[in-house]
């Protein structure tokens, strides 16, 4: 099972990227950094999923220089791949609760509208309370029994 | 009329025993206006006096409100009391009117002195007022800045403490740079539920919102004359027209026109009399041509006599707007007819510009609103602050309904005071105004309505058979831009709701495209929803959707993804490609459309920001070409310039760790000299116990004291006495290495690391998100936390009260560790260093041993190769320690990380159930959190060896590279009222790290100083000149008085810079960076350099003087 996730936050990676490893012996999870390189991996194509973080840095960032940040850049990335008619599975995962005044239900339902059956949800994600997982594990495994 | 009544209460003139002042407020409260008229008619001579209500002329601010009589509380009729009042005064308001109409030109002016004057004057000859008090407030603020009007404002205070709250107000938006309306909201809702008093601090500390009633008239009998009469004139303003066209008011209005000579009396007068005027008063001839020759395009007639007009009357709002939407037509804007920073000049200034650029023009807005808020007694601000509201919340009415309410001159705006378009008409060509305008405005009246809820509407919905005639009209110019503009709104929007959506935007972008200052107000935020991904994908011209989206100021993906489709469509990859740009929207395409933002998400083209610049740069230079446009020349000098500063921010990140090594050397090592000759000559095999041996010795014989010892057993370990000289040589290098108080580590560790930019690099995320608070002045930190004063905090006492504690402590924590980083831990340790046991520069000689050891090995044929080898060792010894340290911020990161989840878990259980406030606070930990991680990744790369890229530099850039890296650091804080540099040259890039650190140290004190003197921001000043090799630096910034003589005081102690350096003593001189500037200007720079701080005409100026023979850059030099 090919996952590409895309992620900015260290801490944050690292800590899905063990669930996954441990849930999900045999998944392949490529790590992207910023929307650039997300994007970029992205229209490749080729994963079951995609797990995108909202908010993301436009491009790798280069040590000391300063950051810019792309504040809905999981969602741009989705909106490109729609626009270059890539097809995807994808689910965002983030720590925010608002993006630009947005909460993330009111993201949810446009992102639902906008992708249909391709988008399987935002999920809150809170490193001292695993409940993301139990999410995430039911999307994964939906998409895994949707490939079988 | 109620003869009995009247007849009733004249006997009690002559009776002595009645208080004449319940007496006049009973006749007030119970008669109608005219059953005043009448009794006033009746009153004896000797008594009219009373009618006056004489103490509402006060002599002093603490009899407002203190002394008098309100009306009672089911007066008869309460606007024809105080009407009855005001023309009973009619003299003494007209003077008032009169004074007051030069009082506003003079504050408006910057003619301060005589405006204080004409105050004065007020005051003497008509009445002390709240109005005059609290201009005096405002125009204090403005004359004499802040800590003045503060003294002013606690006199104020002191002087009546009834009006406390509404002084406060006064004084809080006279601040006229500070918005001030969001704080205005929360505390009108405050008055919710409280019709009289609300009302009564409606109109005189929020005159610019709605009384929701009129029985607070009767209070105005507390205030005083001049109050009286402004809060009588504020309820008219106030009334629907249907309320002012009622009989009783008519008439009322009509007797106040007849005797008092104000604009705004005379208007309403007008209005309700379908433009009639009275013939002895204002005479509106000449605004009304002016008006006039606008609505006939004559736009070159409003230039040419708009400009005289306006010298004369700097603040009439109507010949402001149409004199300068004339200017934009002619693309004429004339030179400031103001002082640029005097109240009419800003007001003119942000005019312009919130008429023209719509990237700044909600900015202007509010500064302009914060403006007219300040100044509301000024009546045409208060129409000015009124048309930008409404154009921001009008909903269901055309933008200009309540024109008329505000306007001080007849205007065609005016109109829709009638319903009635025969009304209208009658009106206008009453006021003057000719047949054909009358009718265009009779057009636009007929189609007031507005289906679609949106704000600026003034037209219905069109039909399809009126679209074809309306375009023609539009095709073929026959309307003015405004009603232009209006026409094409209603197209779009008719054109929209058909589905026609490349149509709609079709019209819309060609008329945008022909005449760019045309405003069409459509609905943004609902096209922008309707247009989905999949309907822009449609549209076949994606030329013409991507300019749209740009037009309309659409989020940057939709532009983004109409200008790669087009690119695509086009068969260009980028659109530098495109060669020939021959047409208004290709020229916008390239101009506009493609701009950074853009440019920025085009990934798949453009890897680094340095490629997005270029591009940029190469479309700037290709619409350049085509229009000669000057902004497209000053964006590519501003992209090289930033791309040049970004450039040397780099040299500035890659610098951080630096020895000057060439300098150590030259200034010569004598001593290590000595010490190598003696260990060249020395024989190899002459052995000598180290001292730390023999100690060791000793504590054995010591240890074995009892008899036991078996010291035959114990061999003495003894080392080479040459290897011990060695040993020496290297160390003594070493301390010069990281101590030299000119040259050192030491020296640039403090300078460009600890010294004011460490700890703010790892701070200010945390303060911008409130969850540090600062110091203030007693030392003592703020302990009140912002999170527990949002307005969605719907906290009890005792939760607000844990939370601030809690922030308090996590406050107190984190400075704690930035302390032990800056103090403990960025320091240099060595067996030698006292103090310093934490510090992970670790230079001891127990882990350096081996390490010198093993080039002892080595043999020498030269003091220089053995210094040269020895400065090896220490760059490679100091590559490992920074290594070590960029872990240690590795773990510091976690450490942080780890204690703000904590933060985060126990702070929101305190929140309680307040959930926007939870949210809000969650993702400021979690943005917080990002930056703070991001800012670490910044303060590692300091750690790193020094790189060296920069050849070359100027001044200008270095300046604006100091300015940058500070800014960076500390959102943007640090401004200077002027930098004035006269030196081009160009010098060698060896010493553009010392110029900067110069420049941040200077940059770095003066925003220190301005966050505790917060009036004093902005007002830094930099001179820079180059006479006959010499470079002369001046930056200097106004200190207040009370600091004086600490400043002396510092002044004074750096006369011993000199022998502090010598002495090694360079950290007793409290962080002013001082030192270390002396250092560099007078050492890395070169001998015969001057540096010196004074104070002079009120400000504290650093004074250098650098030769520069030697700084220059040459070409064919080896950099």
């Amino acid at each position: 099972m090919k996952i590409l996730l895309v992620e900015d936050d260290a801490y944050k990676s690292t800590a899905i990227k063990n669930w996954i490893k441990t849930e999900y012996v045999n998944a392949d999870v490529e790590l992207q950094v910023s929307y650039k390189d997300g994007c970029l991996s992205a229209l490749k194509g080729g994963f079951d999923i995609m797990i995108l973080d909202m908010s993301l840095p436009a491009r790798t960032q280069i040590i000391g220089s300063d950051r810019d940040t792309i504040v809905n850049g999981g969602e741009l990335i989705i909106r490109e791949m729609l626009d270059e008619q890539v097809p995807f599975k994808v689910v965002i995962l983030t720590q925010y609760e608002t993006f630009n005044g947005e909460t993330i239900e009111a993201i949810d339902e446009r992102l639902r509208e906008m992708c249909g059956d391709c988008f399987y949800g935002c999920i809150s994600y809170n490193s001292q309370d695993d409940s993301w997982k139990n999410l995430l594990q039911t999307i994964i495994d939906d998409v895994k029994g949707s490939d079988c | 009329m109620d003869q009995t009544k009247i007849n009733y209460y004249l006997p009690f003139f002559s009776n002595t025993r009645v208080n004449k002042l319940d007496m006049m407020t009973e006749v007030l409260s119970v008669l109608s206006f005219d059953e005043l008229q009448l009794f006033k008619r009746k009153t004896p001579v000797l008594s009219q006096g009373l009618l006056k209500i004489p103490y509402l002329k006060r002599k002093s601010f603490s009899e407002i409100f203190t002394k008098g009589r309100a009306l009672w509380n089911e007066t008869k009729d309460v606007y024809g009391a105080i009407a009855f009042v005001i023309l009973n005064n009619a003299q003494e308001i007209n003077r008032y009117i009169q004074l007051k109409e030069k009082l506003d030109i003079l504050t408006s002016t910057q003619k301060y002195e005589e405006a204080h004057r004409l105050l004065d004057q007020i005051d003497k000859e008509v009445s002390v007022s709240m109005m005059s008090t609290y201009y005096l407030l405002r125009l204090t603020r403005l004359d004499k800045g802040i800590t003045v009007s503060t003294q002013l404002y606690n006199k104020i205070c002191q002087d009546n403490t009834v009006l406390g709250y509404i002084s406060n107000v006064a004084f809080k938006s006279a601040a006229i740079d500070l918005p001030f309306e969001a704080e205005i909201e929360g505390q009108y809702r405050s008055f919710q539920g409280q019709e009289e008093v609300g009302d009564f601090f409606t109109a005189f500390a929020f005159p610019f919102k709605k009384t929701k009633g009129e029985k607070w008239l009767r209070l105005l009998l507390y205030t005083s004359l001049i109050d009286l009469f402004e809060g009588f004139i504020f309820q008219l303003s106030c009334l629907p027209n249907e309320k002012l066209k009622s009989e009783s008011l008519k008439k009322i209005i009509c007797a106040l026109a007849t005797s008092i000579q104000d604009r705004r009396i005379q208007r309403l007068y007008s209005l309700i009399n379908n433009g009639k005027t009275l013939p002895h008063f204002y005479d509106y001839s000449e605004e009304k041509t002016l008006i006039d020759k606008y609505y006939s395009q004559d736009f070159e007639y409003v230039l040419s006599k708009g400009q005289d007009y306006l010298k004369r009357n700097p603040l009439e709002a109507i010949i402001i707007d149409v004199f300068y939407k004339s200017c934009l037509k002619m693309d004429q804007i004339p030179d400031d007819l103001f002082p640029e920073d005097s109240l009419a000049g800003r007001i003119h200034d942000f005019y312009v510009l919130s008429l023209t650029n719509d990237d700044i023009s909600e900015a202007c807005r509010v500064q302009l609103r914060s403006m007219c808020i300040a100044w509301f007694s000024i009546p045409s601000l208060r129409q000015i602050y009124q048309l930008f509201y409404d154009l921001k919340h009008s909903r269901e009415d055309s933008v200009y309904t309540n024109f008329w309410r505000y306007s001080l001159v007849p205007e065609i705006r005016d109109s829709l005071f009638y319903n009635n378009p025969n009304e209208a008409t009658l009106y206008l060509k009453s006021a003057g105004y000719s047949e054909i305008n009358s009718n265009q405005v009779h057009i636009l009246q007929r189609r007031i309505d507005d289906s679609f809820n949106q704000t600026y509407r003034l037209l219905y919905g069109v039909n399809d058979e009126d679209v074809l005639s309306l375009s023609n009209e539009i095709e073929n110019e026959e309307h003015t831009p405004i009603i232009t503009g209006r026409i094409i709104s209603t197209l779009f929007d008719h054109m929209f709701r058909s589905g026609k959506y490349a149509d709609a935007i079709s019209l819309y972008v060609k008329c945008k495209l022909k005449a760019p200052f045309t405003k069409i107000p459509i609905d943004r935020k609902s096209i922008t929803k309707e247009l989905t991904d999949v309907e822009d994908s449609k549209i076949s011209n994606q030329l013409e959707l991507a300019v749209f989206y740009t037009m309309i100021r659409a989020e940057v993906y939709k532009r983004y993804l109409a200008y790669k489709r087009y690119l695509k469509q086009a068969g260009f990859r980028r659109a530098s490609e495109i060669d020939n740009i021959n047409s208004p929207a290709l020229i916008y395409f390239v101009g506009n459309v493609a701009d950074r933002n853009v440019l920025t998400l085009h990934i798949l083209e453009f890897d680094k920001e340095e490629d997005v610049a270029n591009e940029r740069i190469e479309l700037c230079k290709k619409v350049l070409n085509v229009t000669n446009e000057k902004k497209y020349a000053d964006e590519i000098t501003s992209l090289i310039k930033e791309h040049e500063v970004m450039a040397l921010a780099q040299q500035v990140n890659d610098s951080k760790i630096h020895v000057d090594v060439q300098s150590l050397i030259n200034s010569g090592l004598s001593n290590e000299k000595i010490l190598f000759d003696t260990y060249s000559e020395i024989d190899e095999n002459l052995e000598m116990y180290e001292q730390k041996n023999i100690q060791g010795i000793l504590d054995y014989i010591n240890n074995n004291y009892e008899g036991k010892s078996v010291l035959f057993a114990y061999e003495l370990p003894s080392v080479k006495y040459k290897r011990v000289l060695f040993r020496q040589m290297v160390l003594s290098i070493r301390d010069k290495f990281l101590f030299d108080p000119i040259y050192g580590l030491d020296k640039y560790l403090s300078a460009r690391i600890r010294h004011g930019t460490l700890i703010t690099q790892l701070r200010n995320h945390f303060l911008t998100h409130s969850l540090v608070t600062n110091k203030k002045e007693g030392g003592e930190y703020q302990r009140i936390n912002p999170w527990t004063q949002k307005r969605n905090a719907s906290l009890s006492e005792s939760e607000k009260e844990a939370i601030n504690e809690r922030m308090l402590n996590f406050t107190i924590w984190l400075d704690e560790q930035l302390k032990v980083v800056k103090e403990e831990k960025i320091q240099i340790k060595t067996e030698r260093a006292e103090g310093n046991v934490n510090g992970l520069f670790d230079y001891s000689e127990e882990y350096m041993v081996d390490m010198i050891d093993d080039l002892e090995v080595n043999t020498y044929d030269s003091f220089e190769a053995f210094v040269h080898s020895t400065i090896e060792l220490l760059w490679k010894w100091t590559n490992f320690v920074l290594e070590r340290i960029r872990g240690f911020f590795q773990q510091y990161e976690e450490l942080v990380v780890a204690e703000m989840t904590k933060l985060q878990s126990e702070v929101v259980l305190m929140m309680g159930d307040s959930t926007l406030l939870i949210n809000a606070f969650k993702d400021a930990i979690t943005t917080c959190r990002t930056e703070f991680q991001s800012d670490i990744s910044v303060v590692t790369s300091w750690f790193k060896p020094e790189k060296s890229n920069v050849r070359f530099f100027t001044i200008q850039q270095a300046v604006d590279t100091s300015l940058s890296v500070i800014n960076n650091i500390n959102q943007n804080a640090l401004s200077f009222s002027s930098i004035d540099i006269n030196d081009n040259s160009k010098y060698s890039g060896d010493y553009f790290n010392a110029i900067h650190d110069i420049f941040h140290d200077m940059m770095n004190n003066i925003l220190g100083y301005e966050r505790k003197r917060m009036n004093q921001r902005g007002k830094g000043i930099i001179r820079i000149s180059n006479i006959d090799d010499k470079l002369e630096i001046e930056v200097s910034n106004p200190v207040e008085e009370l600091d004086v003589d600490q400043l002396k005081k510092v002044i004074e102690d750096q006369r011993n810079i000199p022998s502090m350096i010598a002495g090694g003593k360079t950290r007793r001189e409290n962080n002013s960076g001082c030192v270390k500037i002396y250092s560099t200007v007078m050492y890395t720079l070169g001998i015969g350099n001057k540096y010196e701080n004074l104070l002079k005409d009120g400000r504290f100026v650093a004074h250098i003087i650098i030769n520069t023979k030697k700084l220059i850059y040459h070409e064919d030099s080896i950099s």
